[in-house]
Formats: structure tokens, C-alpha cells, sequence
């Protein structure tokens, strides 16, 4: 082993071997006399030496800009996020909402509401058969007896030409409408059949129907589920059927429900990932409990939404369009609209508008706190990287 | 400021030959150290009193050098060669020779040195800085510092050179 001694001769040696410069310590020690340096910089801000690290102030200036940069990028991402889902809230509640109100006889009903006319519950009362079928299940035959059946599998939705509605891929819409007939040439029977027919053509299937026939007037109830590009044909054939005593649409954009949705599906989807891989490095049983249960829990989110969204689609893919069909001979009772008194009214205003605030509020604590989260790493990251720089400098 | 003027005047030689081993180049260790007590100057405030004055000193000179190693990379692309033509002239020619070929064999041995190796080493054995003080320098534990001064000088007994130069002593 080299001796220290050996060390000191032999770097001794070596360093002493360098000659110092001649009176390179007094022009050092002339720069740094406070006139001439303030002159130099005055004169050459951006010469060799650098003002670095910056003043208090500079500091000070430069974290607020970046403050301010980072909550114009959380708004633009978190707050942009949250009015995007508002306006989807609004929308499928209504906002984008089409009605239209036909009840020629019966006349407009108010606020836009429908002259319901329940042909159905009315021929209740006098009892024939009834048959309630379930959904997506099969073409119906309806029988003499009044008993109808069902014997024809759904149909993928397919593009139709003359649909009402063309909505891009992106764009997801619902849409609804009731209709109420009263026939005449034909009977209430051929009526129900016509209507399936029109819906298998148009690639949908029947989703419900009651036949009603005894001592009075026969009477109908089909709802039908056509694909969402061909509902407007379909209902234009159904309204050929008979004399229209009223009719109703309704089409609500759910497309920010359904992105959301989606991506919060997504994003559970990666929580899970990510405690699959805590998993696989739990080492103890009590550690892997613990982690299949936030496993389980994730899990079950995700099919919640999945079951959500599963509905959402399966409304946007098809319409559905509900026919109430009449015997001309059978005039039904107009409906009974209950209005509402204007104390009801206002309370059921207050109340919703108190839930649409509480909403509110929440949607706005999520980038708020995002926000502050921001300031404060990028306060904590300044200061670090303060004092790093100083500690470099000096 | 007369006080820290005269303190940058007696400290700069031994500074400016620390820096020269470290960066094996005056022209870089002088800008090196030029720019050090620039430094010093602008944080004359932040001095430490008593003992901690040297070190710190060394801290800002070694952080000067390091910049210019990891930033310029002097250490690979410049050679000693002109290190070894300014051996001081010794009265003694014999011992004058012996140095010159000391020097030269450490000269090779401390190139071969890692950066982290070499400086620890500079700051012991030439600056004469205690462990505690070269820790303060290169901003490391002094447990650190002492576990590089114990590998510095391992692969400095297993240098080529300084085995060669062991042996010409051996048969002097």
C-alpha cells in the first residue's frame, strides 16, 4: 500500500511543478472591486459572468408566472373537462332536447307534456286477453283470441335510407317517441302485425306489445326498437297506419355520458392494472387480502359502469318508438294531465336547482384542488431547487 | 473587504495548483479558479468564520472544476505534458531528477484516477484538508470521503507507474 507520506512528496511535487500565474490574483481581485463590477455589468449584462442565481424578486417573478401557467393548463384540462361534462349533463337532461306535440282532436298539451291516450288501460277495464312479451325477442302473430305472440329473432341495426337522423360516429344519441293511432280500414290486429313488419324491415325487432280485444273496441300497444338512423322511417310508416291523434319525439345527445363513461371505465381499468401488480409482489397473506379486496372493489366499479354503459348503448343504437293503436269506433277519453299548482311547482324548482348547485360545487372542488395541489408542488420544487442552485453556486 | 482581499491573495496559489491537479490544465485551472472567487466574492456573505473559511474556499473551487470537467470534458481531451516542463529548478540535480520523475509517474497515476477518486486525493494530499474538511468540499459524509481516500489510494499502489517509480527507488 502507497504511503501517505509518498502521497504528499509525490503530489507536492506535482502541484508545486505548476507556476502561478504573475498577478492573476490581482486582476481577480480587481474584477471584484464593487465599482468596476458594477460598471462592467452596467455596460455587459450578458458577458461572461452570468447574473446568476437570480434576485429575490426574479424568483418571485418567475414562480408567479409559473403559478399562473399552471392553473390556465389545470382549467384548460380539469375545469375544460368539467364544464364539457356539464354541458353533456345538461344536454341529456333536456337541453338538446326535440319535442313535438301533434294531438289533433285532443288538442296541444301544456308545457309540452302529451295527450296521453291510454287506449291500452282503457280496454283494460273491459278484459279480453293480454299478452306482454318480453323484449328483443320474436316477430308477433297476433291471434284471434288476442293472445299475441312472438316468433322472430332481433336484427343487427343497419343503415336505412331516408333516416331522419345521421349523427357522425362520435355523437350518441337517444331517442324516443309515442304515438297514437286510431285505425279504421284496417283492423287493430293487422295494425300490430304492419308494425313488425315495418320493424324487422328496418332491421329492429319488438320490444313489447299488449293486444287488447273483447266487448269493446280492440285496442294496441307495440313498442318498437328500430335502429336509431331508421326511427324516422319507421315512424313515418307507422303514422300511414291511421289517423294520428298524437305524436311525440324526443332526441337527447348523451355523448358526454357516454365519453365519461368510457373513460372512467378507462381509468378504473388502470387502477386495476395497477393493484394486479402490487399483487403480484405481496409477499404476505395478510398484504394479499388486503389488495384483492381493493382489487374487488375496483372490479366492481368497472361492471357497474360497464353495465351503465351497456344500457346507454344499446339506447343509442336503437330507438324506441311506442304505438298505441285504437279502433276507430272506440273514441278515448282524453287523458288526465295533472297539472302541477304553482307552490309544486316552485318547490320542485327549488329542489332541483338545490341539487344542480350541490353538483356544481362538487365539479368545481375537483380542479380547485387539483390547482392547489399544482401550487404547492411547484412551490415546494422552487424552493428545492433554490436552495440546489445555491448550494451548486456557492 | 481589505481583509478578504488579502485572504483570496494567500489562499489563491495553493487554490490555483489544486485546481491545475485536478484539471491537469493552468489555463483551465485558472479560469477555474478566477471564476471561483467570483463566486466567492458575490457570496462573501455566506463565508463561514474560522476553521470552515478553507473548506468552504475548496468547495467552491472544486465545484468550479467540476463544472469544467463534466461541462468541457478537459480532463480527456488535454495532455500534462506541459505540467512537467515547469518543475520549479531545485538546487540539487539529483534531487531534481528524482522529482521530475516522481512527478511524472503521479502525473500518470492521478490521470487514471477517476474524477471522484482524484479529488479527494488532491484535497488530502496536496491542499493538506483534513477528512472532515474535503467532505464540506465535495459536499459528501466524511465517511464517503474516507472510503474514497482508502480505494484512491488502493489503485494508486496497484499503478504501473508508481510500482515502476517504487522499484527505481528500491534499488537506489
Amino acid at each position: 500500500m502507497i504511503t501517505d507520506d509518498l502521497l504528499e512528496r509525490g503530489l507536492g511535487t506535482l502541484g508545486d511543478g505548476y507556476d502561478v500565474p504573475p498577478h492573476a490574483v490581482d486582476e481577480i481581485i480587481a474584477q471584484l472591486r464593487p465599482a468596476e463590477a458594477t460598471a462592467e455589468y452596467d455596460e455587459e449584462p450578458a458577458a461572461t459572468h452570468r447574473r446568476w442565481p437570480p434576485s429575490r424578486h426574479t424568483w418571485l417573478m418567475s414562480s408567479a408566472a409559473a403559478v399562473v401557467v399552471l392553473i390556465v393548463v389545470a382549467f384548460a384540462v380539469g375545469g375544460g373537462g368539467g364544464n364539457g361534462g356539464g354541458a353533456g349533463d345538461k344536454r341529456a337532461s333536456g337541453g338538446n332536447t326535440a319535442s313535438t306535440a301533434l294531438a289533433p282532436g285532443v288538442g296541444a298539451p301544456e308545457n309540452g307534456g302529451v295527450a296521453n291516450l291510454d287506449a291500452g288501460g282503457s280496454a283494460a277495464g273491459t278484459a279480453g286477453t293480454t299478452a306482454a312479451t318480453a323484449p328483443r325477442a320474436v316477430p308477433m302473430v297476433p291471434a284471434r283470441s288476442g293472445v299475441t305472440t312472438l316468433s322472430q329473432a332481433p336484427q343487427q341495426a343497419q343503415s336505412k335510407p331516408g333516416s331522419t337522423i345521421a349523427p357522425d360516429s362520435l355523437t350518441k344519441i337517444v331517442q324516443t317517441g309515442e304515438l297514437d293511432l286510431q285505425v279504421d280500414r284496417i283492423k287493430v290486429a293487422d295494425a300490430v302485425t304492419a308494425l313488425t313488419s315495418y320493424a324487422a324491415r328496418a332491421g329492429g325487432m319488438v320490444a313489447n306489445s299488449q293486444t287488447v280485444e273483447g266487448d269493446g273496441a280492440p285496442s294496441a300497444s307495440v313498442t318498437l326498437r328500430v335502429p336509431n338512423n331508421a326511427f324516422g322511417t319507421v315512424l313515418g310508416q307507422a303514422r300511414g297506419l291511421g289517423k294520428v291523434l298524437s305524436q311525440q319525439t324526443k332526441s337527447a345527445d348523451v355523448t358526454a355520458q357516454y365519453v365519461d363513461l368510457g373513460a372512467r371505465i378507462h381509468a378504473l381499468g388502470l387502477t386495476k392494472a395497477t393493484y394486479l401488480g402490487i399483487l403480484s409482489k405481496a409477499t404476505t397473506i395478510g398484504q394479499t387480502l388486503s389488495v384483492q379486496q381493493y382489487i374487488n372493489d375496483v372490479q366492481s366499479q368497472i361492471e357497474q359502469l360497464q353495465g351503465q354503459l351497456k344500457v346507454l348503448t344499446d339506447q343509442t343504437t336503437y330507438a324506441t318508438l311506442t304505438v298505441s293503436i285504437d279502433q276507430k269506433a272506440h273514441v278515448a277519453p282524453a287523458a288526465v294531465v295533472h297539472h302541477q299548482s304553482g307552490m309544486s311547482k316552485a318547490v320542485h324548482r327549488s329542489v332541483s336547482r338545490f341539487v344542480h348547485g350541490i353538483e356544481a360545487i362538487i365539479g368545481v372542488i375537483g380542479p380547485i384542488v387539483l390547482v392547489l395541489l399544482i401550487v404547492a408542488l411547484g412551490w415546494l420544487a422552487a424552493k428545492v431547487g433554490y436552495r440546489i442552485v445555491r448550494r451548486q453556486m456557492v | 473587504m481589505d481583509d478578504l482581499e488579502a485572504w483570496l491573495d494567500e489562499a489563491y496559489p495553493r487554490a490555483y495548483r489544486t485546481a491545475c491537479l485536478v484539471l491537469r490544465s493552468p489555463a483551465d485551472a485558472e479560469d477555474a479558479v478566477q471564476e471561483a472567487f467570483l463566486r466567492v466574492w458575490r457570496f462573501r456573505d455566506a463565508i463561514p468564520g474560522g476553521d470552515g473559511r478553507r473548506a468552504w474556499l475548496y468547495r467552491v473551487v472544486v465545484n468550479a472544476c467540476l463544472s469544467r470537467l463534466r461541462g468541457e470534458k478537459v480532463w480527456r481531451a488535454r495532455a500534462d505534458e506541459e505540467a512537467l516542463h515547469r518543475l520549479p529548478a531545485a538546487s540539487d540535480p539529483q534531487r531534481d531528477a528524482e522529482d521530475a520523475a516522481l512527478a511524472a509517474c503521479f502525473s500518470d497515476a492521478l490521470a487514471r484516477l477517476p474524477e471522484h477518486l482524484r479529488v479527494p486525493v488532491v484535497l488530502r494530499y496536496y491542499s493538506g484538508l483534513p477528512e472532515k474538511d474535503i467532505a464540506i468540499a465535495i459536499q459528501r459524509r466524511p465517511g464517503t470521503v474516507k472510503s474514497r481516500l482508502a480505494e484512491a489510494r488502493r489503485r494508486l499502489s496497484e499503478d504501473p507507474a508508481l510500482i515502476e517509480w517504487a522499484g527505481l527507488e528500491v534499488a537506489r
